[in-house]
């Protein structure tokens, strides 16, 4: 029991170390305009919650429960941050940015014209 | 699965002597996880075989990791996991997620039923392309850590691939057109040699295959499969009606632009696909054409054709301006096609005729199937740096890539069933039979040799009926494949004869265009003829070859050739010595819902439970009368 606790209260220090270092990546996301380390940093609140540090704590037979409930946080989470956080945000930046008018084309130069071997080995 | 018989083994002998004496650079394609999953396999810049999941799993535009598929190709070229150079996926999924966010981002709050819907499944999985693949790909026996390469290329670059590697050009302009890839909707592009350089593209909305199945949605279809019936729909259009220059000008000038170059641009007040989960903003549509969305199974009216036609007028119009800004920028005389909206026969045609081009090459599976087999094209030419070597026709084989079978599986099927079959020793001898019943009207399904790849049926895995009766269109689609009544039925011809017969002289192999009947076998039609009630034109008899004449005296013809398929091309001949007709009708082997049948089993029972006479497998006659009773179910599904 005793161990059990001292687990939860390490535990519950680590996931508020996580949940800041989370929060300032998202923040930071935001700042640069990039949507991808904004996600990475909210799917790895999922992966500390569940997959490590719960799972370890609480042993095997609340790992199926607590991916669950996990699950759940996680697209909670998820729905919470993008409409509240980041929908205001998409608001004030549209207000600002101008609306792309296509006059004559909507043709672009292809993102990657030239393809070497380094193109073909990453999936993005 | 896959037995080796006779023929495998011989395939494996050759395959392992090569491999001893020379290194081989062996690449399997793969395209998953969105619909019509499918793996290719090549060597050394040799297409050997490709698949689409469906045939294997019996479901209709499956989704899910070809597991049979990548099995079929290595079992039947006899190599191991571990002997596949690299493997290939056909998309870079992470650029895919990074748009949908995008999306979501740009419409929000709008779109929260959405996003809910299909985000979890990225972040659970497809978050993790090199995880997810892996651990399909070791339960199949690859060694991803040792042995073989994981690697992923762009959407659109894989559907160029497809339609330039597999060309019978040294250089061409490539045009890619499809729904959405990662980011782009359509692109252009330039080949030569064993390269392939992107030069534009379209990006995300703005899409002319989100548009046609927009459309396709609007008129009752189902997205992603029910767009070549919107294509069939269209001819029962009125042409000289008002009505269809109303609703062309109102999709032109309200819906669209379209720019010179065949870039468009959709306004996204007629559109929901980019925060909801249906294709259309209905109440906007209904007032913009004046009816509501058509129901699944609501009766087809005359709006509703003449809105089909409508658009896919427009969409004739947008692949034309395109290929020729393509032609125009890369200052090539050839083109090349792939992505969905290439298997547009009407587009296609319609552009090569507006434009004067005969050197159109288009890849036979080019949906997102297709993209397994370019994705593993580029990597062979691109990343391998394996020498390209074109051929004067094209390297597809006449598209005959998937399984066969052998008379054991036939003799299985036989005990299984306790099926009654007339066995033949020749090749002339059947054909010579199998003419005979169809000139006297008997519908015959014919399962012979290799599957082929792609969605069209090319006489291996096809039902044949004869083209001059007039009661076949009706039979074929409601008492056989138990489909719509308005859907038409393709020509397969010998290829030498096309242009005594139809309003061309180029080949057809892969049914990718459409030509009209030659004027001197066409009926002449009553002055209302335009007028009637689509349904009053349906069985009308506009020529000599009534089951195959569309309403616009259209056919999307297959020319068979000698050199890619001497059986079918046999058999015609003995149906041309009976009748001096050398055209048989040519549709898919299968019932609606269903995906064309791969195997002799799967054959035999969509024949028991379906109305055809016969079906022809291997050198085995089967006469419905003559079978017991059956009792399974009948494969047919609302598509």
């Amino acid at each position: 029991m005793a161990h059990k606790a001292h687990c939860s209260i390490r535990n519950s220090k680590d996931v508020q170390n996580i949940l800041t270092l989370v929060f300032a990546l998202s923040i930071l996301g935001l700042i640069f305009d990039s949507i991808i380390f904004s996600v990475i940093a909210l799917f790895s609140v999922y992966i500390a919650l569940v997959k490590f540090e719960w799972a370890a704590v609480l042993g095997d037979q609340f790992v199926t429960i607590v991916s669950r409930i996990g699950g759940y946080i996680y697209t909670t989470i998820l729905v919470v941050v993008f409409y509240i956080f980041i929908t205001p945000y998409v608001l004030v930046v549209r207000m600002f940015k101008k609306r792309e008018i296509h006059t004559d084309t909507c043709f672009e130069n292809a993102q990657v014209h030239v393809f070497d071997k380094e193109y073909f080995k990453k999936p993005w | 699965m896959f037995r080796k018989c006779s023929s495998a083994r011989i395939r494996q002998r050759v395959f392992q002597k090569a491999m001893v004496n020379k290194s081989r650079t062996i690449t399997l394609g793969i395209s998953a996880f969105y619909h019509d999953s499918a793996a290719a396999l090549i060597i050394d810049g040799n297409i050997i075989c490709a698949a689409q999941e469906e045939r294997f799993t019996r479901i209709k535009h499956d989704p899910a990791f070809p597991e049979n598929a990548v099995r079929f190709c290595l079992e039947y070229t006899s190599i191991t996991a571990c002997d596949v150079t690299n493997v290939v996926f056909y998309e870079k999924p992470l650029l895919k997620f990074e748009r949908i966010i995008e999306t979501f981002l740009s419409v929000a709050p709008k779109g929260l039923k959405a996003f809910l819907v299909g985000v979890p499944s990225w972040t659970k999985e497809k978050m993790f392309p090199r995880k997810m693949l892996s651990r399909h790909l070791n339960a199949l026996g690859f060694d991803l850590k040792e042995k073989t390469e994981l690697l992923f290329i762009d959407h659109h670059l894989s559907h160029a691939a497809s339609a330039f590697y597999p060309s019978p050009f040294e250089e061409a302009a490539i045009v890619t057109v499809d729904g959405v890839g990662e980011k782009a909707t359509a692109s252009i592009g330039h080949g030569k040699g064993a390269r392939i350089e992107m030069i534009k593209e379209m990006r995300f909305p703005n899409s002319i295959g989100l548009l046609y199945s927009a459309f396709t949605y609007y008129l009752g279809f189902r997205v992603n499969s029910g767009e070549y019936k919107l294509m069939g729909l269209a001819p029962y259009g009125n042409p000289q009606s008002e009505q269809v220059e109303i609703y062309r000008k109102k999709i032109t000038s309200d819906m669209i632009v379209i720019h010179q170059d065949g870039s468009v641009e959709l306004n996204q007040e007629y559109f929901n696909y980019m925060s909801g989960l249906t294709m259309t903003s209905d109440k906007v549509w209904e007032q913009a054409f004046g009816f509501p969305r058509k129901k699944d199974e609501e009766e087809i009216m005359q709006h509703h054709c003449d809105l089909a036609l409508a658009i896919q007028r427009v969409t004739n119009e947008i692949v034309t301006k395109m290929v020729a800004y393509a032609l125009r920028i890369t200052k090539s005389k050839n083109v090349c096609l792939a992505g969905g909206v290439a298997l547009n026969c009407v587009s296609n045609s319609h552009m090569s005729k507006a434009l004067g081009i005969d050197s159109v090459w288009i890849q036979p599976a080019a949906g997102d199937a297709g993209g397994a087999l370019g994705a593993a094209l580029a990597v062979q030419y691109m990343y391998n740096d394996v020498e390209r070597r074109v051929q004067s026709t094209d390297s597809m084989q006449g598209s005959y890539l998937g399984p066969d079978f052998e008379q054991f599986d036939v003799d299985t099927v036989v005990r299984k069933y306790k099926a009654k079959k007339t066995s033949f020793d020749t090749d002339d001898a059947l054909c010579r039979e199998v003419a005979r019943l169809i000139a006297e009207g008997n519908v015959v399904g014919w399962v012979q040799g290799r599957m082929e790849w792609g969605p069209r049926a090319l006489g291996n895995r096809s039902i044949l009926a004869n083209p001059m009766d007039p009661s076949i269109q009706k039979r074929l689609n409601l008492k056989i494949k138990c489909r719509e009544g308005f859907r038409p039925f393709a020509p397969a011809i010998l290829a030498e004869e096309v242009s005594h017969y139809f309003e061309t002289k180029h080949s057809s192999p892969y049914m990718l265009f459409v030509h009209d009947v030659a004027k001197s076998l066409r009926s002449e039609l009553p002055e209302d003829y335009h007028t009637q009630s689509w349904q009053d034109r349906l069985y009308f008899e506009r020529s000599s070859l009534p089951a195959v004449t569309h309403l616009d005296y259209s056919a999307r013809l297959q020319t068979v050739h000698k050199e890619t398929n001497s059986l079918f091309h046999k058999l015609i001949t003995e149906f041309k010595n009976k009748t001096q007709c050398p055209v048989i009708v040519n549709t898919s082997f299968n019932v609606r819902g269903e995906p064309i049948v791969s195997t002799p089993d799967d054959a035999y029972r969509c024949f028991m439970t379906t109305d055809m006479d016969y079906v022809v497998i291997g050198r085995n006659i089967f006469f419905k009368k003559d079978q017991s009773v059956y009792t399974g179910k009948s494969a047919f599904a609302k598509d």
